[in-house]
This record gives C-alpha cells, sequence and structure tokens, in this order.
C-alpha cells in the first residue's frame, strides 16, 4: 500500500459529493450502456472492498468502502433509461448543485404531480372538474370551470390550453338542443 | 499471504455439507478420515455430553430419530409460525418448540439449541476434517448461502460461524461461488445461468464473467425446493400404495417412517443411473394379527416423472423471473451450471436442457462446485493479487414500514451490493415524539406479505405538527449482503442506527455464550 495510492483513494473519497455519476466511471456522458458496464466492471476491479480486505480498519479502507457503493450508485442509475433521464434532468435543473439520484417517495412524486398541474389547491380542483365535465361532453361547463381555474392561476398554460380546447367544441358542436 | 495461512471454503448444504481450501494456489475439497468428501449435514445427539456429526450421525435416524437433527437448513432463520417450521413440525421426528420473539428452537436429549447452534455443529465438524487432513487449525472461513436466503437467514447463517469459533470473512451466495469455481482464472468473457437445486432450495443466477469480474445480473429463488420434496413424493407413492394394497397406514409409526425417508432418497439416487428402481422394504409393518408384511415395488422412469415433474417445472417458472428481470432470454446464454445432487438426475438434466435449448456445461461437480467457490474466494480474500471480483445482488426488495400497514420501496431486488440508499419521511401525527422504524423484505407493498427483519425506536427530533419533521432514513448492504439501517434527522443531526437482526436473533452476548456452551459438548467420531 503505497504512499501515492492512500492519497488517491483518499482524494476520491473526498471529492465523491462533487463528482456526477459519469465522472464517478470515468466515462463520457453519451456513453452507451455497454460502455457503462465495462467502466462498472473497471472500477470495480480497483476499488472492490474485497481487493482491500487486509488492509486495517481505517479511515483509507472506509474510503474505498464509500467509493465503491457510489459506483454501484452511478452503474444502476445510468444503466437503466429511465432513471438516467431523470438524472440526467436533475443535474441540469439544479445547475450541477445535486449530483446524486435520489428517488423521490411515492408521496413527494404525487405531490410534484399536482403541482406539475398547478399551484393553487382552487385552481387544481376547478381543472378536474373541468375534465370530467369534458368527459361527459358538456363543454360549456368544462370551458367555465377552466376559465375559473385560470382566475386562481392566470399564467397556466395548461388551464388555457384546455379552456380553447373546450371552446373549441363548443364551436364543433352541430347537435340540436 | 503467509503460506500457511488457509481459509475453509465451507458449503452448508440442507442435505449435505463440503469444504474447500486453496492449496498451492489449486483449490481442492477436504476428505474426511473415511475418503468421504461430502457429509450429510446431520447432527446426532447421543447423550448431554456428545454429538455425532455427518454420514455416521445419519444413520442413527433410524434408530435414534427423535435426537437426530437433519435439514436444520429448512428451518434457520425463520419465525415458529412460517410455513416451513409449520410444515416441519409434522414430519420430523424430532422435537420443533417455540423460542423467544417466535424463534425456532430444537430440543434435543433435554437440551434446547437454537438453529444457529445446530448448524454450528455441522461448521464444527468441517473445521475438524480440515484440522485431520491439514495437521492444522483453520479458524477462517468463507460460508455460502443460496441466493435466495433473506436478511435472517444470512444472520443466522453468520452467528452459526461464530458459535462454531470461526471468522467468517464473508457470507456468499452458493451460485455466485458456483460460477466462481468455473471460471476463475480461465480469462472467459461469457454469460452464464447457475441452475443449482439442493436439498431444501433453488436458485437461479444470471452471470456475466469478464475479465476477473463475476457481475451477477439477477438472481431468483425458491427456498422452498430441493430434493427433499422429490424424497417426500416418493414417500407418499410408497406409503399411498402400502396403504391400497394392505390398508396398513406406514405413516404412523416414527422409525417407519425414517426407513422409507431412506429408502426414497435411495431410489431417488437410483435413477441418476437407473431407468427402473425396485424397492425392498422386507417386514416393515404388520397386521393386528402381527404377520409382517413387506414393501416390495418398482418404479419405472415414467412414474417417477409423474410424480416430481411439477415440482422441476416449478423451478422454471423462477428461471422466467430471472430472465425477465435480467432483460434477456436463454438464448443470451452460452451455457449453464448444474449445482446440487438433484441435477445428476436424467430428469432434471432433460428439463434443463429442454429450457434452456442447450446441454449444460460438463465437468462440473455438482455437490462440490459451491465449496470450491467458497474457497477460492476465502483464497482470494487473504491475497494481496486478487484475481477474482464478485459483483453480486441483493436477491428481495428491502422496504420501510409506512401508515396504515403499507411499506415502501428503499432497495430493489437485483440491486448489486454494496449499495447505500436513503430516502425522507416524516411524521404521521401532530407531536409526535419518536417514530417506529420497522424494516421488511418482499416482494408486496403490503406489510402482512412481507418479511419482517427487524425493528428499531427513533427519537431526539424536533416535535412539531405531522409532516413539518424529516427523517432521513439510510438503508445500507454491506459486502455479505447484510443489512444495516439508520435513522438521522438532517436538522438536530440526531442518529441511531442498527445491524438489522431477526428479532429473535441472538446477540452479541449470546453468541459467545452459546459458544462456550457448545465448547463442552463433544464431536465424536
Amino acid at each position: 500500500m503505497d504512499a501515492k495510492f492512500i492519497q488517491r483513494v483518499t482524494d476520491w473519497a473526498n471529492a465523491l459529493d462533487r463528482l456526477d455519476y459519469y465522472q464517478i466511471l470515468r466515462v463520457e456522458p453519451t456513453a452507451s450502456r455497454e460502455e457503462i458496464r465495462k467502466a462498472y466492471h473497471a472500477q470495480s476491479r480497483f476499488f472492490h472492498p474485497d481487493r482491500y480486505f487486509q488492509l486495517p480498519d481505517g479511515p483509507v479502507k472506509q474510503g474505498i468502502y464509500k467509493i465503491s457503493k457510489r459506483i454501484t450508485e452511478a452503474y444502476i442509475t445510468l444503466r437503466d433509461d429511465e432513471k438516467r433521464r431523470h438524472y440526467n434532468q436533475q443535474v441540469a435543473a439544479s445547475q450541477r448543485r445535486v449530483l446524486r439520484y435520489t428517488q423521490q417517495s411515492e408521496q413527494e412524486q404525487k405531490v410534484s404531480k399536482q403541482q406539475e398541474i398547478g399551484k393553487t389547491e382552487a385552481g387544481r380542483r376547478l381543472y378536474q372538474q373541468g375534465l370530467s365535465e369534458m368527459k361527459r361532453n358538456n363543454f360549456t361547463a368544462a370551458e367555465r370551470s377552466f376559465k375559473m381555474a385560470m382566475a386562481y392561476e392566470a399564467d397556466n398554460q395548461l388551464y388555457k390550453k384546455m379552456a380553447e380546447e373546450a371552446a373549441g367544441k363548443i364551436k364543433a358542436d352541430y347537435s340540436i338542443k | 499471504m503467509s503460506s500457511n495461512e488457509h481459509v475453509l471454503g465451507i458449503d452448508l448444504g440442507t442435505s449435505y455439507s463440503c469444504v474447500s481450501i486453496v492449496k498451492n494456489d489449486k483449490p481442492m475439497v477436504i476428505p474426511n478420515k473415511n475418503h468421504e468428501r461430502i457429509h450429510a449435514s446431520v447432527v446426532s445427539f447421543i447423550d448431554s455430553g456428545h454429538v455425532l456429526v455427518g454420514n455416521e450421525a445419519k444413520r442413527r435416524l433410524l434408530t435414534n430419530p427423535k435426537h437426530t437433527i437433519y435439514s436444520a437448513k429448512r428451518l434457520i432463520g425463520r419465525y415458529i409460525f412460517s410455513p416451513e417450521v409449520k410444515k416441519a413440525k409434522v414430519v420430523c421426528p424430532y422435537e420443533i418448540i417455540e423460542g423467544p420473539n417466535h424463534s425456532v428452537r430444537i430440543k434435543a436429549m433435554d437440551q434446547v439449541f437454537s438453529l444457529p447452534q445446530i448448524s454450528a455443529f455441522v461448521l464444527k465438524e468441517m473445521k475438524k476434517i480440515a484440522l485431520a487432513y491439514l495437521g492444522q487449525e483453520i479458524s477462517k472461513a468463507v460460508i455460502t448461502v443460496p441466493a435466495y436466503f433473506n436478511d435472517n437467514q444470512r444472520q443466522a447463517t453468520s452467528d452459526a460461524g461464530k458459535i462454531a469459533g470461526l471468522e467468517v470473512l464473508r457470507i456468499i451466495n452458493e451460485p455466485t461461488a458456483a460460477a466462481l469455481a468455473y471460471g476463475f482464472g480461465k480469462d472467459l468473457n461469457e454469460r452464464v445461468a447457475v441452475y443449482d437445486l439442493g436439498g431444501g432450495t433453488f436458485d437461479i443466477s444470471i452471470l456475466e464473467i469478464g475479465s476477473q469480474t463475476f457481475e451477477v445480473i439477477s438472481t431468483a429463488g425458491d427456498t422452498y425446493l430441493g430434493g427433499d420434496d422429490i424424497d417426500m413424493r416418493l414417500m407418499d407413492h410408497f406409503a399411498d400404495a402400502f396403504m391400497e394394497k394392505y390398508n396398513i397406514n406406514l405413516r404412523k409409526d416414527i422409525t417407519t417412517l425414517q426407513k422409507l425417508r431412506e429408502a426414497a432418497e435411495e431410489t431417488k439416487r437410483a435413477f441418476s443411473s437407473q431407468t427402473r428402481v425396485h424397492v425392498h422394504l422386507p417386514a416393515i409393518a404388520q397386521d393386528e394379527k402381527g404377520t409382517p408384511y413387506d414393501l416390495d415395488m418398482e418404479i419405472d422412469n415414467h412414474t417417477f416423472s409423474q410424480l416430481t415433474m411439477d415440482l422441476i417445472q416449478r423451478s422454471f417458472k423462477v428461471c422466467d423471473e430471472a430472465f425477465q428481470a435480467a432483460g434477456m432470454t436463454v438464448h443470451d446464454i452460452h451455457g449453464v451450471i448444474l449445482v446440487g445432487g438433484p441435477t445428476r438426475l436424467p430428469l432434471v438434466r432433460d428439463a434443463v436442457k429442454h429450457y434452456f435449448g442447450k446441454e449444460p456445461l460438463l465437468g462440473i461437480d455438482p455437490d462440490e462446485v459451491v465449496s470450491l467457490g467458497a474457497a477460492i474466494q476465502g483464497h482470494s480474500l487473504l491475497s494481496t493479487q486478487t484475481q477474482a471480483f464478485l459483483l453480486d445482488v441483493t436477491p428481495l426488495t428491502l422496504r420501510l414500514a409506512t401508515v396504515g400497514g403499507y411499506t415502501e420501496e428503499i432497495i430493489s431486488k437485483n440491486t448489486p451490493v454494496p449499495i447505500d440508499r436513503t430516502k425522507l419521511f416524516t411524521t404521521s401525527r401532530d407531536n409526535q415524539e419518536r417514530v417506529k422504524i420497522r424494516i421488511f423484505q418482499g416482494e408486496s407493498n403490503r406489510q402482512e406479505e412481507c418479511e419482517l427483519l427487524g425493528e428499531f425506536a427513533f427519537s431526539g427530533f424536533r416535535i412539531a405538527p405531522r409532516g413539518d419533521v424529516q427523517i432521513e432514513v439510510t438503508f445500507e448492504i454491506d459486502s455479505n449482503g447484510i443489512l444495516n439501517v439508520r435513522a438521522r434527522d438532517p436538522e438536530t443531526g440526531e442518529a441511531a442506527s442498527t445491524t438489522v437482526s431477526l428479532s429473535s436473533g441472538l446477540s452479541e452476548e449470546e453468541i459467545a455464550y452459546t459458544a462456550e456452551q457448545l465448547d463442552e459438548v463433544e464431536l465424536v467420531s
């Protein structure tokens, strides 16, 4: 165990939180799945805890263990296309402040889905009401609901789009009463 | 590595165990003084101070059924209310009783033993065999477990090692060990499936073997399927036929049942090389007048196949699962490694050949390959020139209990290890002072359909309205596949953690105590 190696491990362990998964696996952001797998194997060969089994317990061994767990984490995120896409978005959206993939809890996912719809509870409620009126072909009522939702959130593009869609349906409705 | 430092590779099987070492850079099975290479995982209590282990002990199943413990692996790490334990209580002649916290205990010769203690006797025997062969005591070991063993079962196996006075360097998965023994030093680049039908459990693992790396892509299993089940089918067949012919129930008497079990196992083995087996048990029962009757019958291949085909087919459902998880089909596989005694049966080999569309790999001993792999792994750990790196996965999804009897997934099955995953949770009631962290393992989001691994209370976070406090829960699976859980309040920094152990498991003190207790019981030979 030479000093150079110890330095390398220490540097890596300390830098982990500043590295994205591509940097951890030492691959290009455009790497194919096969390249990612190869990189996982290569990095594992170097940082596998079994390789350092005989090291005394201490900061170096802990550092290696920490790195090997992060290598696994990078691999399971990047080998899955869906997760990889999410991760890329997350890194970009946070301007590289968030570099670890956190799968939001189901609860949070539900909340974030709601928040994608609208910021206010009243707006979201009216929007849902409008959708069910659309389903019943009650386009006049639907248009009213979407417009009322817009009263709460004037700049909500989703509400606006649906209000327009309902208005379009009214125009296209030639049935007699 | 100093030349005289060895590590035992122990395959602790349901029916048989095997011990190996690496000597002069070659893995080898250590035979006992009778030149036997595999040893029955049977523990027979002679009196309170003496116990017999191995093939000799197995012979005592007939003469001393109440105090001769077999298939303990089927019970290790399980709760008393689990289906497997209930089944064992019906069919096993030895006494199975309830211990603290729904654990299982075995009573023999007026002494009560935990399952890790029973397995420790087998491990001690392996140690003894190595000592006799090498003339030196070896206390380091790598022990294998079925890939589909849950955390409780792994912990209990590791405890057994400690009780036996072994330093358990690693607990590794049986199919992974087999792949290691197959691919070690060959510089392969291929995908293999390991079909492991043991005495009590079935595992399938799909591996990608690269230069020095053995990556498990997926694993699946059934801890209720093995050669024992084939024996049971044959026993039932014998007993039913006898009932029909003489109207005598052979299932009533323990000794008769043991004779049937023995005959069933012999019949099964005979089918490895024969297509027709003659079973003859003279004077196995008598009628009320005392007239003795023989069990005398012939079974052909066709009947044997009919009796057991559904068991074999069940294994392929599990294989389907593994392939699905790997995102592969049988065509992606270059070779199939067969592990476990029952894979010697032409019936099994043919079915495997049919399923995978290719001949299984030759030249691999299905009884010894796992122990050889364990020895290689042990040797690698102590070597500075390690040439094999296992990249294994966790077989079952790990979950945290949430309100309303539900669970939330923290680490999904087939995730490579070591790994840690963190999720944020919150309180469910206003001004809640503590939370119970309950850990489950299984594939359902309902708590009652999963196995409870353990629980601990966490407090010390800010008292606040519900939903206002954050609790960070981290699950970590270490290189032995064993789970550690931490809870932390990111605001106060207050933290609590535990190595998850079965609530009925053994504490360090208990392990130390039972190890001492075991030392008072002598292994005889």
